[in-house]
């Protein structure tokens, strides 16, 4: 953890940042994989908890919305590299569903921080998460109104890994561990 | 050294509890009733016709379920008392041991099932269910 926290050392900030979203990427891939082990509660594809949206709470903290929102697009693309489901049905609701809650979760950290804490901040991005997928199997494959019986239930599950992933950050933060780096963006200034 | 404090489960409950925001427990609660709300629906599969009563993978008889009857049919163990009322079925009693299907009480949607498995009574409402198109 020193790594995240090295704020006295002489590392070049860009390098710091590159460092630092590789590292979140790699634990937001092996989250994506380890949550894929779970038999799916809801037998449709694509449909997961959304563990790996603590990553992406992380990230938008500690690197800002932009490498955040871009964070979890690379996780979803790589991931299903790793899975195996690459542009299969699931791997289009797994990118739309990441990205949408990372720009949700991106949007209630800005504005509704103080009156959401972390704990409802991932509870929002988990329920986007699923609410997009179900959406985007709607719009692209299923267009039967049965679909969306399953959205409460959907909903039920995001509330419980929503809050599972709250607590998880907010013991992250209460550690001291979160430290946001430098504003330079990564995508603005390149390493050259 | 000062031995550590343990918290007892209640404690550790309340720390957990605070880490909450009113706008946490606004937002939980809220969609958990709007979901809880929801849940009938799903069961909204289309209302059954007639129930199919089978006894030892014998079909006995097919009882249309707007009628207003009770029904017995002999199993291994004893007479199973079937009941139909109002578009409804539900076993009235049975003498397996643990009365599963008379705990499960009435069924009414095409591909809902009593299964009484220790007197070999299954009794089934024929359809298949709305949700099908979904796993197909």
């Amino acid at each position: 953890m020193a790594l995240l926290q090295s704020n006295k050392t002489t590392i070049d900030p860009r390098l710091h940042r590159l460092l630092l979203f590789v590292m979140l990427l790699a634990m937001a891939m092996g989250l994506q994989v380890l949550e894929a082990m779970i038999p799916p509660p809801v037998p449709l594809p694509g449909i997961k908890l959304g563990l790996a949206n603590l990553i992406t709470v992380l990230a938008i903290l500690m690197l800002g919305p932009v490498s955040g929102v871009l964070l979890a697009a690379t996780r979803s693309i790589l991931g299903s590299l790793l899975l195996g489901t690459f542009l299969s049905v699931g791997f289009f609701l797994s990118v739309g569903g990441a990205i949408a809650s990372a720009i949700v979760i991106a949007i209630a950290l800005k504005w509704l921080r103080p009156t959401l804490s972390l704990i409802g901040v991932s509870v929002l991005g988990a329920l986007t998460h699923n609410t997009v997928q179900l959406g985007l199997a709607w719009v692209f494959f299923i267009q039967q109104g049965v679909l969306f019986y399953y959205l409460p239930i959907l909903w039920l599950l995001a509330l419980i890994s929503g809050t599972a992933t709250g607590l998880v950050l907010q013991a992250v933060e209460q550690r001291g561990i979160l430290t946001s780096v430098s504003s330079t963006t990564m995508l603005s200034s390149p390493l050259r | 050294m000062r031995p550590i404090q343990q918290q007892s489960r209640m404690q550790q409950m309340i720390t957990m509890l605070k880490q909450f925001t009113w706008g946490d427990r606004f937002l939980i609660v809220f969609v958990f009733a709007v979901s809880i709300g929801f849940i009938p629906w799903l069961q909204s599969g289309d209302p059954g016709e007639a129930a199919v009563i089978q006894v030892n993978n014998e079909v006995i008889a097919t009882l249309p379920l707007e009628d207003e009857t009770q029904f017995s049919v002999q199993g291994p163990l004893g007479e199973t008392i079937i009941e139909i009322k109002s578009g409804k079925v539900r076993v009235l009693s049975d003498p397996g041991p643990q009365q599963l299907c008379v705990l499960q009480g009435w069924i009414s949607r095409a591909g809902d099932s009593l299964i009484c498995l220790p007197n070999r009574v299954v009794i089934q409402i024929p359809g298949t269910p709305s949700y099908d198109g979904l796993i197909k």
